[in-house]
């Protein structure tokens, strides 16, 4: 009963906010549109990014829409345990913030020859797709996180604020402290050597902030109490 | 058997006090909350259903305290929320199909009669639903995992007297007088508590005024009807 209530949660974590995603994808699909006519390469890449990382950012936005429709009251009634929310709801993380990767990957696909040297060596598009894939389920598993424990939706008004303020942000400050990012990712990308690294300490580094944004998003539907008015339209 | 047992249950909120309660209800009852807005009503009924995590006091099933059995109790009560709890995006077979997958025991044929018998049609989105849709649906949602216990939360308020009919008498179906099947519900209309109910509880501002059987209220005055004599009982509480 366990495994197939998680599957169908699973399910409907990516049912809910098939409107949001088909609203994105829509407007990715434009902006490549308008891209592709004004014929900049180095335009194409930046908007397919910020595009992208907005995918990911509409997970947690979905939890502030549970909040504010009544939705979490529906799944937090059922008879089903926190923790099978949680996972339930960290799985589909990890599955739409894919998606989102993508047009990073491609954005990558696009820029990559410009910056790095030799690119010979690496498939830039997958080295892409991995990295923002971990860096968006890992943003989107703790936005998630602190949501739903500390009921932070006044001040996490809108995923896509958030991700696009994060990105930018920490750009910004990387770029002030230690001079252009791009630098760092031609040497990592370059390196066989740097890039495992890299990409190993990535993932213990992901390990542990999923695990931490596991146990927050599993106390946050625990002590959960439901609300009277309850009803997603 | 499931019985229900309440020992010192107490609630305390900022702008909301439960006085400890205690209340004892046997399979094959059908008990009636009956009380004024703020009384107590739904947050009893919500800890009953194993909706409500912060209470003091005990909450028993078949004599087991609920609180290490949730979440999974919820698979043996029955409840029907004064709000429809789910997607408005599904349809009322998706709805369903979404909630069967939480309860081993969910009777698919029963169901089908029951949407057959309160007319809901399956392809209708949940959003669109009217009030009275919306209980039918939660009375499905309710009743077709065949619960020992039901709970029904204002199940006919704010809806048309031919629906409210309706609901009374599939309700009343569902747990036959003389059954084994405990029924508890909280109803404004005193009428309603007629139809359903064989005992009541009387309850006010947080605590309980008056546990009677029907028969007992109506042997204070023969000649009126048990609404009346219920609405009585109230008004001179006050």
């Amino acid at each position: 009963m366990t495994s197939q209530a998680l599957w169908t949660l699973v399910g409907l974590e990516f049912l809910r906010p098939r409107r949001t995603f088909a609203r994105g994808w829509l407007f990715l699909l434009a902006i490549v549109i308008l891209v592709v006519a004004i014929g900049s390469d180095t335009q194409a890449a930046l908007a397919l990014t910020s595009v992208g990382a907005a995918f990911a950012t509409q997970i947690p936005a979905n939890t502030l829409h549970d909040r504010l429709t009544g939705s979490l009251e529906a799944v937090t009634t059922l008879p089903v345990s926190a923790g099978t929310l949680a996972a339930a709801r960290l799985a589909a993380v990890g599955l739409m913030t894919a998606m989102g990767a993508v047009p990073i990957a491609v954005a990558g696909g696009i820029a990559g020859p410009a910056m790095l040297e030799d690119s010979s060596l690496i498939h830039i598009v997958m080295v892409f797709f991995v990295a923002a894939w971990i860096l968006l389920s890992v943003l989107s598993a703790v936005s998630l996180a602190v949501l739903l424990r500390f009921r932070t939706q006044s001040i996490v008004s809108h995923g896509l604020i958030v991700g696009f303020v994060t990105l930018v942000g920490v750009g910004y400050l990387y770029d002030r402290l230690f001079g252009s990012p791009l630098r760092l990712i031609r040497a990592v990308m370059t390196s066989d050597h740097t890039l495992a690294i890299a990409i190993g300490s990535a993932l213990v580094g992901s390990a542990v902030v999923l695990t931490a944004s596991f146990l927050l998003t599993r106390r946050g539907f625990e002590i959960y109490q439901p609300e009277p008015d309850a009803m997603d339209w | 058997m499931a019985g229900v047992r309440l020992r010192g249950f107490s609630v305390r909120y900022s702008n909301f006090f439960l006085e400890p309660m205690d209340l004892t209800v046997d399979p094959g009852e059908r008990v009636a909350l009956v009380g004024a807005n703020g009384a107590g009503k739904s947050t009893t009924l919500k800890a009953i259903a194993g909706r409500l995590r912060d209470y003091e006091g005990r909450v028993e099933l078949c004599g087991d305290d609920i609180r290490p059995q949730l979440p999974e109790i919820r698979t043996r009560v029955g409840f029907l929320p004064e709000k429809l709890l789910g997607f408005g995006w599904m349809t009322i077979d998706e709805h369903l199909r979404f909630l069967s997958t939480f309860f081993p025991t969910w009777d698919r044929d029963y169901e089908q009669e029951l949407l057959t018998r309160l007319d809901l049609p399956g392809a209708s989105k949940v959003g669109t639903l009217s009030r009275g849709m919306s209980v039918k649906l939660s009375l499905v949602t309710a009743e077709a995992h065949r619960p020992p216990v039901l709970i029904l939360d204002e199940p006919t308020t704010a809806i048309d007297p031919v629906m409210r009919r309706e609901l009374l008498g599939i309700i009343g179906d569902c747990a036959p007088r003389g059954g084994d099947r405990l029924v508890l519900f909280s109803s404004h209309i005193l009428e309603d508590v007629e139809v359903i109910a064989e005992r009541v509880v009387l309850m006010r501002v947080g605590q309980i005024l008056e546990d009677v059987t029907t028969k007992e209220l109506q042997e204070r005055d023969p000649g009126s009807p048990l609404s009346q004599v219920l609405l009585s009982t109230l008004e001179s509480d006050d």
